[in-house]
């Protein structure tokens, strides 16, 4: 796992047959060496506090994760039922590395991590996305962050 | 994912991300990805290993040290 050809059928003809947006050129933003870098996670695992709303067909927004927050206080509202979901029952940080990044920068790897995380709906076709991620661009530099590791499921 | 990617970075914000299914991610292009052979679900590895998931998130958060791209490596173990 995973290639294409390593998934089992039916599974494997849907995400063959899954439409990829296309793109004639790819953005270059520069971000500074990793041990400057204030990090903020963005999970497409459509994961968020209980008290938001869960994700619906085709939601196309995206869910503030608070940085202290605790893995076991977060909740799935992914639609897709073409994965595995017993890793993040066990362990948050196999969809969602908070702890691992913690750890990073208490160790003098990257510098610092974001105030806030956020999550998408994955099963969304991400053009319908483009507006929102735009919008989170600007609350991502407006909490000085350098980069983001955007993390599937 | 990697559409996401894009408008981030085309607004100014630099990205990195790890890839499940290498075959879209070498159709969208995005700028910097780490494919990683896990199964849907499990990008960072395995539940309770922090070693593994440690190890994977270097990984991609170090392609962000990447002079030029698009860059789409393999996390070798």
């Amino acid at each position: 796992m995973v290639k294409l050809s390593d998934i089992p059928e039916p599974k494997r003809s849907y995400l063959a047959a899954l439409e990829c947006p296309e793109f004639e050129t790819t953005p270059w933003a520069r971000s500074p060496d990793l041990k400057d870098a204030r990090i903020s996670i963005i999970s497409t695992a459509g994961i968020h506090p209980p008290s938001d709303p869960d994700f619906g067909k085709d939601s196309a927004d995206y869910r503030i994760i608070p940085g202290g927050v605790k893995g076991s206080d977060l909740v799935m509202s992914h639609i897709s039922p073409n994965f595995d979901r017993t890793g993040f029952a066990q362990d948050i940080n196999v969809i969602f590395p908070i702890d691992r990044l913690s750890e990073l920068v208490e160790g003098g790897v990257a510098r610092s991590v974001g105030n806030n995380h956020f999550s998408f709906m994955g099963a969304t076709d991400p053009r319908d996305m483009e507006q929102q991620a735009r919008k989170l661009a600007g609350l991502l530099k407006g909490d000085s962050i350098d980069a983001v590791i955007l993390v599937p499921v | 994912m990697g559409g996401l990617a894009h408008y981030l970075e085309e607004e100014g914000v630099a990205t990195t991300q790890i890839s499940l299914i290498r075959e879209h991610t070498e159709i969208i292009r995005p700028p910097r990805a780490l494919w990683v052979p896990f199964e849907l679900g499990r990008p960072l590895g395995l539940p309770d290993d922090p070693a593994l998931q440690t190890r994977v998130l270097v990984a991609a958060l170090k392609l962000l040290e990447a002079e030029k791209g698009p860059v789409l490596e393999d996390f070798v173990e």
